[in-house]
């Protein structure tokens, strides 16, 4: 399905797939909402996402939601390198003038763009942090690969970036494996955007929190959001996170988008039966 | 003459049931009507008359299955809002068409102030500026001081009503749409929003609003256009259907 159209983007996604295994000429056809599975029958192939196609304008929020398997999380491994993905290309406006395709570029190159444009908020904070060094040092670390050099104006960043995440300066020193759940997931998020990216990637950050904690996060990331004008792309299985954040959404289900739009068309005007499911299910 | 702001033509809206074994529910059909610049247009109609779902098929909340939505921008270009792609609905409405929605859905721990002053930041207006604006408005819609700098999930609904209408209101939008804005009011303050909503059209703001209560609607009305079980029933002057 084309989600996107012609204009300025920050990311453009194009027919990126990902599978695991062997692969034949039925894991297409054989997988997929309509088969109802993500493994090819066949051959065993797990089709984690296929055809996935989208445009992310600068400063724009896009919601991915789907249940637990459908592809949404692989989307952001592979745009974040975690993953190399099968198929596709992807393009971020602000490397080569938005003509490099960020899945054939160098390692090295590839480590350029992870320290230079895209931010990554992993659901967990042990994957996104170093528990064991300061939250102050987690930030240092992130600057440092982006060349700061001056200890003093790395520490100046540091603080204010902590302090805008309402983390206390008390905490600065140390570790993130000390703190609240929310307080990680806050700490997570101040390196991820310490670079100035234009893309952050969100996976499921407020997944494992408390709901009161979980506003408390949503809106920091929303004023964070609005005061950078960072484009971000946000994983979530909950529509609640992404009502609040998203100006548009896509489904995913057995690896394949089912359905894109405004967020609020797709909440009060669901489609596709699977989105019709899902939204009923909130409501009820 | 005035120029056409939106061509609604054989607007139809069915819903498809997936759930329901596929059923069917109309929302409306083949509904045309013109709405000139600077014009209030009424809908009126019983209730599950299609009226709110026509507006949100203007606003893309909704889409439709057949007609168009000629819309002309600000720039003279005319968009089909049943077809356009969603960069440019939201582009839109950013500037130029802002929606009064019936119930106000507030993000939890966003002050009202700031809620209402939101778009208007979007648009590039100074956030001093953007809080000063909305202070005027609330003040004009009665809301108590006290609660401005409080959360809007804890208001009652009158007071969301308010903040949603100041939020839509001080973004200066060309084209407002109005889903019940004065429901939940009572009658003084009723009177109010009608003075307010009087005042933005005479600055030239066209509006197509649903009201229940049909003295007030007709007391901003132009024109009403008047729906029955999804279709259009009768659309004219507003006093010649009132008189």
């Amino acid at each position: 399905m084309n989600v996107a159209p012609a204009g300025p983007w920050a990311l453009r996604v194009v027919g990126l797939g990902k599978w695991f295994g062997p692969g034949c000429d039925a894991c297409l056809a054989e997988t997929g909402p309509e088969a109802g599975r993500s493994t090819c029958p066949r051959c065993g192939t797990v089709v984690a996402c296929a055809g996935v196609s989208f445009d992310l304008r600068p400063g724009g929020v896009l919601g991915i939601v789907g249940e637990s398997g459908s592809g949404k999380t692989t989307v952001l491994r592979c745009l974040n390198g975690d993953l190399t993905p099968s198929e596709g290309i992807a393009l971020l406006g602000s490397v080569g003038g938005g003509e490099r395709d960020i899945f054939t570029v160098s390692s090295q190159e590839r480590r350029q763009i992870r320290n230079f444009h895209l931010g990554m908020v992993y659901q967990s904070a042990r994957e996104g942090l170093n528990l064991r060094i300061s939250a102050g040092g987690n930030i240092a670390e992130r600057l440092l690969a982006a060349e700061w050099r001056e200890v003093a104006a790395i520490r100046r960043r540091a603080l204010t970036l902590l302090e805008r995440m309402e983390v206390p300066r008390s905490r600065m020193d140390q570790p993130p494996a000390t703190f609240s759940g929310g307080m990680q997931q806050r700490v997570q998020i101040a390196k991820a955007i310490a670079n100035g990216p234009s893309v952050v990637l969100l996976d499921e950050m407020t997944s494992g929190l408390d709901v009161s904690v979980q506003a408390g996060v949503l809106d920091l990331i929303q004023e964070i959001q609005r005061a950078e004008r960072m484009a971000m792309l946000v994983v979530s299985h909950d529509l609640g996170v992404v009502r609040l954040l998203c100006e548009r959404t896509i489904v995913m289900k057995n690896g394949r988008i089912v359905e894109a739009g405004l967020t609020d068309q797709i909440l009060e005007d669901p489609q596709h039966p699977y989105t019709q499911l899902l939204v009923s299910s909130i409501n009820a | 003459m005035t120029a056409v702001h939106l061509s609604v033509r054989d607007l139809t809206k069915r819903f498809h049931l997936h759930l329901l074994g596929g059923k069917t529910v109309v929302g409306f059909e083949g509904i045309s009507f013109d709405v000139a610049e600077g014009e209030f247009v009424g809908l009126a109609g019983p209730s599950g008359s299609g009226k709110s779902s026509l507006l949100k098929a203007i606003y893309g909340s909704y889409l439709v299955q057949a007609g168009t939505l000629l819309y002309r921008c600000i720039d003279g270009s005319i968009v089909d809002l049943a077809t356009a792609d969603d960069e440019t609905k939201l582009a839109l409405r950013r500037r130029e068409i802002a929606y009064v929605s019936q119930f106000l859905r507030p993000a939890p721990r966003v002050k009202a102030i700031d809620l209402a002053a939101r778009p208007l930041i979007a648009q590039g207006v100074d956030e001093a500026e953007a809080r000063e604006r909305i202070a005027t408005l609330f003040d004009r819609l009665r809301l108590p001081r006290d609660l401005w700098e409080s959360y809007p999930v804890l208001f009652s609904g009158g007071e969301q009503q308010r903040v949603n209408l100041a939020r839509a209101i001080a973004s200066r939008p060309r084209l407002l749409l109005l889903d019940e804005p004065t429901s939940a009011l009572d009658p003084s303050l009723q009177q109010t929003v009608v003075h307010l909503l009087a005042e933005e059209r005479s600055r030239g703001v066209t509006m197509i609003g649903v009201m229940h209560d049909e003295t007030l609607l007709s007391r901003l009305a132009d024109e009403v256009v008047r729906l029955d079980r999804g279709r259009l029933a009768q659309a004219g002057v507003a006093s010649a259907q009132w008189n």
